[in-house]
């Protein structure tokens, strides 16, 4: 008989893989799940992190506008005789700008903008709104304390027209009036304005008591236009500056993006895991056809139609699995939104704006990703299928003869893998991506050792447990090595998932010790004063003279020692700075690098040599005894020696430090923003505090706090930061034990006569129970075994070389018991739950039923 | 019947062996036969002997180390793989001793699976495997699914399948290996039957010399060699 197409038919295929799919509910199920928990995160966490970019990016744009450089004075700020005098020289394209983070009585924090509403229209294309209102703009001049806010932040507030509301500015408590709601008529606009209180330049000044200088002037230069530029720098007195605009905001964008893309592999990696539990239920949803397969074959079904087939049954599960991992991902993204932006908050920069967006293209990521992964993954059991002659498809243990040469497949695959990932990793760059994708191919090579290292540990184990056991536990370990395909592939994914949860575990654990040892050198003080913080920035509100003169008057005080934290300019651009007046620096634990002996830093610091951090100097590439910055003070540049790098982990932007005196003079600054109380009796430092905090309340808002407290605060901060983290390794360890539960299940299918026919021979449905409690307690030990060296291996990788190069902070490692305690702990919950099913069937099948 | 100049079956000097650990094991020791039309051929031998290994060489579902193997003119080892399997789809049907249905499709499915790969219209498919299935006596059966068939049952099924898509040779392996003796006879008949009424050509391997009593040929398998058994009947 002849026909046209000889090609296997679409609805043929889809009617076999419909139906199998449809009888195999369970394992159709953990596919479908390993899919869209993947999927999921990948898209939550893109939907976090894209927020989390376009709040900084809205927050930073919304105070830049379109600026293109900004003239700036360092802590002084720019006089306004210096603005007067740059437009008296023609020079029009520019602003004035007073900003603050400011903080309601209840909320967020927001952003105080103090413009000249007369030049701002080129800048912020926000404010054009404010034109035809011509009221609000008279109201915005002329009423005392007047300000607009976005009609969302007014409502946030709880303020309408007309009414006051108060703010603390620069640490001291503001009246300030709403005048308008100006609604732009574009959206991005409307966005831009949300979490800004807007007054005109002159209140602002008031304000923040500052009426002789703006923080700094936006310029507007068209596009290269150099001349200009230089032009501008000729006009401007000693001290004062022009850069381009986003200096500043480039470490910190840096930075935040070093933060995501931590964030970016470890989605990654619950993919990767999802990945393994999709090769471990395609390969035996194969192994089960194995029968079907060769059936077809013989019928005259050719290879390239068997591999079309069990991708195309692939891509229909990752479709479904990707369709509900979106939704899934969505509502999971909308969740960890808030832990990413308050991360954000917390470390790098304080976020006006925390809407939740999600981006198209996060969803457009998470559907190829879910759909390459499945079908790539399926492509591997696809083609032993499809390569299986008739007569091998037919025997039932052929698919497991080719199982024995994944074996040396594996291992060869393994060993590539970790070649690659080395050589990724010894490229000298700081690339981040580079060094994941190093540390990927790292850990997944060592993932394919998983069915050598199986069926080695597995042949050891059959003698102990059938001495302790009998026939049946000398079983258990053989019933893992014959079904290698997919028990080492569960074992790869559960040692990947606890593997991850070790190193991460070593490393948030490393992390706590160096920076609890790094408090304890550099927090000696009892109680803290400063000027309250928002976000990543540092307490730059100068202390009022009437605070110092009391803490100076202070009974029960030993000494007070006391620090300005600000920003100076640089040759190599605007860095944070803190001049300190008593350094504790002494201390060798302290340095990386050190050009003289610690007790001579102090003497070197008055002397004009300065320290950087290690996060600044791994930026600015300074090393100690070698280079030296050169500080634009207000008698010009000086070229400092730096004499030390020093371990710092609260700011991942780095830091200059210099002595305080000397600052005060080269930058005519004596402003203090924090203050060091030494006490007599460093157990009173609780009650001092608050007395110091309740006596200075008319002063000045000030945050004291005593030296726990304010260790207890980096600690919390500390734990928020891998909140995410932490979670992200469940979602993992949960994807891996859908990958036991499938090796389970595929093992008991398979052996289901063997089951029967011992049922039938007087084993008690308990005794089979133990048997598959046995066979899970094999996979779960084996998996937390070999994942204990990758753990630590992970550990050093990510503390030596991500880290290194995300944040340039050098942690130093500590091995403790409870990682691997947890781990083993992780490993028995996910195998025993993994059990539990296939256990309970076991218990209440009968032979006849098994034997059927 | 085709009037084909070549003979059905013709094969040169085929051998086989298979590895067993580091040693190769010899199946066939260069096998020689040729076949005419229209005949149903047995070829009996014990377990091991090298029966099924050489159905299946010449249904290409394996391939010899050596020789030749021509169906119906076409040389077999000239093949490649996707040519020999499109070759077999089209002009070979195949009985296997356990039946083999694919559990997840009913019984007029398994049936026009052979035409469905052939690419023959669905009405036209369903009307070829109606009036087969009732041949083999399950007409009211369509519906059902392998589980719900008894043995025999599933093995006229086979036999069905086998023959839809009316191909030039049917290959049994013991189709009766794995039914009781009444049952099994009933088969035999049947199969006998339909290929003659289909003008077909059957090689039957099969251990049983009264499965053999159907054959017009019989031929002995011993040790991987072939030999002449009853004369032609």
């Amino acid at each position: 008989m002849t026909g046209s197409p000889s090609r296997l038919r679409g609805p043929l295929w889809f009617r076999l893989t419909t139906r199998h799919l449809l009888a195999h509910r369970l394992q159709t199920f953990l596919m479908v799940a390993g899919v869209a928990l993947g999927v999921a995160v990948v898209i939550s966490i893109d939907i976090a992190n894209q927020s989390a970019e376009r709040a900084f990016t809205m927050s930073t744009q919304a105070v830049t506008g379109r600026a293109t450089h900004e003239i700036t004075g360092g802590s002084d700020g720019v006089p306004v005789s210096a603005y007067a005098e740059l437009r008296r020289q023609g020079i029009r394209s520019i602003a004035p700008v007073i900003e603050r983070l400011v903080i309601p009585t209840s909320g967020r924090p927001l952003t105080l903008l103090g413009m000249d509403p007369f030049a701002e229209a080129p800048f912020r294309p926000y404010l054009e709104s404010l034109g035809p209102q011509s009221s609000i703009l008279d109201d915005l001049l002329t009423v005392p304390g007047a300000a607009l806010l976005a009609p969302d932040t007014a409502a946030e507030l709880g303020v309408a027209v007309g009414e006051a509301f108060e703010l603390d500015i620069d640490a001291n408590r503001r009246r300030l009036v709403l005048v308008g709601t100006p609604t732009p008529a574009r959206e991005s606009h409307r966005r831009a304005l949300t979490g800004l209180v807007l007054t005109d330049i002159s209140t602002a000044q008031e304000l923040t008591a500052q009426p002789t200088r703006f923080d700094r002037v936006d310029v507007l230069l068209p596009s290269g236009d150099e001349t200009e530029r230089q032009r501008i720098a000729t006009l401007l007195a000693p001290g004062l500056s022009i850069a381009a605009v986003g200096a500043e905001a480039g470490p910190v964008r840096e930075m935040i993006q070093a933060f995501q893309t931590n964030l970016y592999a470890l989605s990654l990696l619950a993919l990767i895991v999802g990945m393994f539990l999709i090769f471990n239920t395609m390969t035996f949803a194969v192994v089960q056809r194995t029968e079907l397969i060769g059936t077809l074959r013989a019928l005259g079904v050719t290879r390239s139609e068997i591999f079309r087939g069990v991708c195309a049954e692939a891509a229909v599960v990752g479709l479904v699995g990707t369709t509900i991992g979106v939704v899934l991902g969505i509502s999971l993204g909308r969740g960890s939104v808030d832990m990413v932006t308050q991360t954000v908050n917390d470390l790098f920069y304080a976020l006006t704006v925390r809407s939740v967006a999600i981006p198209p293209m996060s969803i457009v990521k998470g559907v190829v990703l879910g759909l390459i992964a499945t079908v790539a993954t399926a492509a591997f059991p696809a083609r032993e299928a499809a390569a299986a002659q008739p007569r091998t498809a037919l025997s039932r243990s052929a698919m497991e003869e080719t199982a024995g040469d994944l074996v040396t497949r594996s291992a060869a695959v393994g060993g590539a893998l970790l070649l690659v990932g080395t050589a990724l990793l010894l490229i000298p760059s700081r690339d981040l991506w580079l060094a994941f994708g190093g540390l990927f191919a790292v850990i997944v090579g060592l993932a394919f050792f998983a069915p050598v290292a199986t069926r080695w540990l597995m042949g050891a184990c059959a003698k102990p447990m059938g001495r302790l056991w009998g026939a049946l536990g000398a079983a258990a370990p053989r019933d893992v090595t014959r079904s290698l395909s997919r028990t080492s592939t569960a074992i790869a994914a559960l040692m990947l998932a606890v593997s991850v949860a070790i190193g991460l575990r070593i490393m948030i654990g490393s992390f706590r010790t160096t920076v609890a040892v790094w408090l304890d050198t550099t927090l000696r003080g009892d109680v803290y004063l400063s000027g309250k913080t928002l976000g990543g920035t540092a307490a730059t509100t100068p202390l009022e003279e009437g605070v110092l003169a009391y803490l100076r008057d202070l009974d029960g005080v030993d000494r007070v020692d006391l620090v300005r934290s600000t920003s100076i300019d640089t040759a190599r651009g605007p860095v944070q700075a803190s001049a300190s007046s008593r350094p504790y620096f002494d201390d060798l634990r302290l340095y990386k690098e050190l050009a003289v002996d610690a007790a001579d830093v102090p003497a070197r610091l008055a002397k004009g040599d300065i320290l950087v951090s290690e996060p600044l100097a791994t930026r600015l590439g300074l090393s100690a005894g070698v280079d030296r910055l050169s500080l634009s003070t207000v008698r010009g540049e000086r070229a400092a020696r730096i004499v030390g790098v020093y371990y710092d982990y609260a700011s991942t932007q780095g830091q200059v430090l210099l002595d305080r005196s000397l600052y005060s003079v080269e930058f005519d600054d004596d402003a203090v923003t924090g203050a060091a109380l030494i006490l007599d009796d460093a157990a009173r430092s609780a009650a001092v505090s608050d007395r110091v905090a309740r006596e200075l309340a008319p002063i000045q808002t000030l945050r004291v706090r005593p030296n726990r407290e304010l260790r207890r605060e980096v600690f919390e901060v500390f734990d928020q930061a891998f909140a995410i983290t932490r979670a992200l390794v469940i979602l993992a360890t949960g994807v891996a034990t859908l990958g036991v539960l499938s090796a389970l299940l595929a093992l008991q299918l398979e052996r289901r006569r063997d089951y029967g026919m011992l049922r039938a021979l007087g084993v008690t449905g308990r005794q089979a129970a133990r048997h598959v409690f046995m066979q899970t307690g094999l996979l779960g030990g084996s998996a937390t075994l070999l994942a204990i060296p990758t753990g630590v291996l992970l550990a050093v990788l990510l503390i030596y070389v991500i880290n290194r190069r995300a944040f340039g902070w050098t942690l130093h490692m500590q091995l403790a018991a409870d990682p691997f305690v947890a781990a083993f702990a992780l490993a028995a919950i996910a195998a025993a739950a993994a059990a539990l099913l296939p256990a309970w069937r076991m218990w209440n099948s009968r032979a006849a039923e098994l034997l059927r | 019947m085709n009037d084909s100049p070549h003979p059905l079956l013709r094969i040169q000097g085929v051998t086989k062996s298979y590895r067993e650990g580091e040693r190769r094991r010899a199946v066939l020791h260069g096998v020689d036969l040729e076949i005419e039309r229209g005949q149903i051929t047995a070829i009996l031998g014990e377990s091991g002997s090298g029966k099924s290994t050489l159905l299946n060489v010449i249904g290409g579902i394996d391939v010899a180390d050596a020789g030749e193997v021509w169906v119906d003119g076409t040389n077999l080892t000239r093949l490649d793989e996707e040519s020999r399997t499109l070759f077999r789809r089209r002009h070979i049907g195949i009985v296997f001793q356990f039946f083999n249905l694919i559990d997840t499709l009913t019984v007029a499915e398994n049936v026009a699976l052979p035409l469905e790969l052939c690419g023959v219209a669905p009405a036209r498919a369903s009307e070829s495997v109606a009036d087969l299935v009732d041949k083999v006596g399950l007409g009211d059966r369509l519906d059902s699914f392998p589980d719900q068939l008894s043995g025999g049952e599933q093995q006229r099924i086979a036999l069905a399948r086998a023959l839809v898509h009316e191909p030039t040779l049917i290959l049994a392996d013991e189709p009766t290996g794995n039914l009781d003796e009444h049952t099994g006879d009933a088969i035999l008949e049947l199969l006998a039957q339909l290929t003659r009424q289909r003008h077909a050509n059957l090689v039957l391997v099969t251990h049983s010399s009264k499965a053999a009593s159907i054959a017009d040929r019989v031929l002995v398998m011993r040790d991987g060699e072939l030999t002449q058994g009853s004369a032609e009947r």
